[in-house]
């Protein structure tokens, strides 16, 4: 299969993945917006309510702006993470390039960003926080996000296929990893080695595009790639060579 | 030095595909990016150093029992798993009709399963939609189209996973046993539709199936795998004569269920007969021991085909024959053995009708000999009924 039509068959993975997820649910694709919503209210109440976190500007604004990018992120990987158990009835009869079930995986959620993102200006107006738009390093965020998202995903979802454990672990991984990338708090209230978390530069670095608040330096953004981009190698490498042995596996 | 194998070419050299035998963690050696994948240990040889070549356009059949390597034959070949050793050339598309209806969604609609499945097999714009139409039309479910096939019946779902697969480009095409389904006249439509796909368009066409006469109507050569490796090449009528005459050893097993009915030895009268002619009597003798306390006792003799298929089941009990605890030498005679010539399954079985356990379960073989029926190659069905023609 040549690459346009790879690429067709990633787009159109994709869209029967969307239709798939909300066909006979009353809510539909509202639910897209349900997930970060409700993680943005349990913050505010949790950061702000409880333990009195104050970071300068209203906080709901603070935190729906990187939870959308967070939730682009760990969306993507668990989603990505199931995809290739769940068309294993596929790829155990066809021959296709299968990695197309792990990729659109991670590019679902970017629907989910969309609706987002026509729900920040509305949030913004209501809070009226010091907002802007730098649109070079909101998609600098996003693109990084997404090469993470999808190279770990790939990785993962190729693993799972033989170690079914990482099914298990994932969800708490998620967990786990939200609390030490700066969604809820800025990043200086991490100890130094957790600022290297890629997900910490692309969560500030996107809050910033649209927010009047400090973002990344320069040499986090470059580790932040560094680490991504070696990740989308690595994910789809070693899918690639264990790819053929799905067959015999599952 | 490798020329393009010829459109619509196969050819197996040294094929070999090694499975681990199951063993606890088996699966990380597979996880590594290093090595077969395969692992230290106990390995089995699903196909031994298998090569043969197929011709463009021919129609070629693979031939041989449950588990004798056919289906990972045919997985190879479709490239869905790779094999340990050994090399595939093929010339050309392979489409798989493995299993019907890969990849259906039960959520999607007929026509969204069609235009996936169009996708996956890498096809776009109006090469897709004119698969789509040819493969709804030819299922005939156009009033279906728009219905989740989670709603299909099975022979609706059957027929458009047919009707897509075999609309697909190819120049290979692999039909694996798929026509066991739907209907008569559907299947009629299916060897028509594979016959001028051959005849119009030069593919070439690989066979699995266990019906001789779907095998002798549409192939003329083939490969008999045993075991894992070739056994024979050549026409497939000899091939299939080889088969029937040099079976699979049906090894007598014994099964214990429960203790209280045991049987002991079982023979033929007179003793030893391991063959008979069709349309012969068969006597069979075997010994019972019945546990003190057992209501209803039953005996039951079932005669299955080579393939496993039940012909015909007989129960004591309910040819008047009461069965008291103890000792007996239960004798039931087969009144006129019909299955058509070749070897036989044989069951006997022991168990309490007041209980849901089978007590015992003997398996053994008997061959029937006869003419096997050639003229016109048409079904002859599972077995042989004495028929009467005539003009009046």
């Amino acid at each position: 299969m040549n690459l346009a039509a790879t690429a067709h068959l990633l787009f159109e993975w994709t869209k029967r993945d969307f239709r798939i997820r909300y066909t006979q649910t009353l809510l539909g694709s509202m639910w897209a917006l349900i997930q970060p919503i409700a993680l943005t209210a349990a913050f505010v109440f949790l950061f702000r309510r409880v333990a009195g976190i104050d970071v300068g500007i209203p906080y709901a604004s603070f935190v729906f702006s990187g939870m959308l990018v967070w939730t682009l992120f760990s969306a993507g990987v668990s989603n990505a993470n199931s995809a290739m158990l769940g068309s294993m009835h596929v790829a155990a009869k066809a021959n296709y390039p299968r990695v197309v079930a792990p990729l659109s995986g991670a590019l679902l959620p970017l629907v989910d960003l969309a609706a987002g993102l026509v729900l920040l200006p509305i949030l913004f107006v209501v809070q009226d926080p010091p907002a802007r738009l730098l649109p070079l390093q909101f998609l600098a965020a996003a693109i990084g996000t997404l090469l993470l998202s999808s190279g770990l995903g790939t990785l993962l979802a190729a693993l799972t296929v033989f170690v079914r454990d990482i099914r298990n672990i994932v969800p708490l991984a998620m967990q786990l990893f939200l609390l030490v990338t700066p969604v809820g708090y800025a990043s200086p209230r991490l100890p130094d080695w957790l600022r290297h978390n890629p997900m910490a530069t692309f969560v500030e670095g996107f809050r910033s595009s649209v927010l009047d608040v400090p973002g990344p330096p320069l040499s986090r953004w470059l580790t932040a790639f560094a680490i991504s981009v070696l990740m989308f190698v690595l994910g789809l490498w070693y899918f690639h060579r264990v790819e053929r042995r799905f067959p015999d596996v599952a | 030095m490798s020329r393009e194998p010829a459109r619509g070419s196969v050819e197996f050299r040294g094929v070999t595909k090694e499975y681990r035998l199951g063993k606890p963690r088996a699966f990380l050696a597979a996880a590594l990016p290093w090595g077969d994948g395969v692992g230290r240990g106990d390995r089995l040889k699903a196909l031994d150093d298998v090569s043969f070549s197929i011709e463009p356009g021919e129609s070629f059949a693979l031939i041989g029992s449950n588990g004798a390597g056919k289906s990972t034959a045919l997985k190879c070949l479709a490239g869905v798993t790779q094999p340990t050793r050994g090399e595939i050339r093929r010339g050309g598309r392979v489409v798989a009709l493995i299993e019907l209806g890969i990849g259906f969604h039960p959520d999607l609609t007929g026509l969204e399963n069609a235009r996936f499945a169009a996708t996956i097999a890498g096809l776009r714009g109006a090469a897709a939609k004119r698969l789509v139409e040819q493969a709804v039309e030819f299922a005939e479910i156009e009033r279906f189209a728009e219905t989740p096939v989670k709603r299909y019946s099975s022979g609706m779902y059957a027929r458009l996973s047919f009707g897509i697969a075999a609309h697909l480009p190819a120049d290979i095409l692999i039909v694996d046993e798929i026509l066991a389904v739907g209907d008569l006249a559907f299947q009629r439509k299916c060897y028509g539709h594979l016959a001028s796909m051959r005849q119009d368009d030069g593919v070439t066409l690989l066979f699995v199936s266990h019906n001789d006469w779907v095998l002798k109507e549409t192939c003329e050569r083939g490969v008999l795998i045993s075991h894992g490796r070739v056994e024979a090449e050549g026409p497939v009528r000899s091939l299939l004569d080889t088969y029937h005459a040099a079976p699979e050893p049906l090894t007598p097993t014994e099964q214990t269920g429960g203790e209280r009915i045991k049987v002991g030895r079982i023979d033929t009268v007179p003793a030893g007969t391991r063959s008979i002619g069709l349309h012969e009597p068969l006597t069979l003798e075997c010994e019972v021991t019945i546990a003190p306390g057992t209501e209803h006792a039953v005996i039951g003799l079932a005669w299955a085909n080579k393939d496993r298929q039940l012909l015909w089941a007989s129960y004591s009990d309910e040819h008047g024959l009461e069965l008291a605890p103890g000792r007996h030498v239960v004798r039931v005679v087969v009144e006129d053995v019909n299955p058509l010539p070749g070897p036989n399954l044989l069951e006997v079985l022991a168990f309490d009708r007041a209980s849901p356990v089978i007590e015992q379960s003997r398996l053994f073989d008997i061959t029937v000999l006869g003419e096997r029926w050639e003229a016109g190659n048409w079904d002859h069905g599972l077995i042989d009924v004495p028929t009467q023609w005539s003009t009046g």
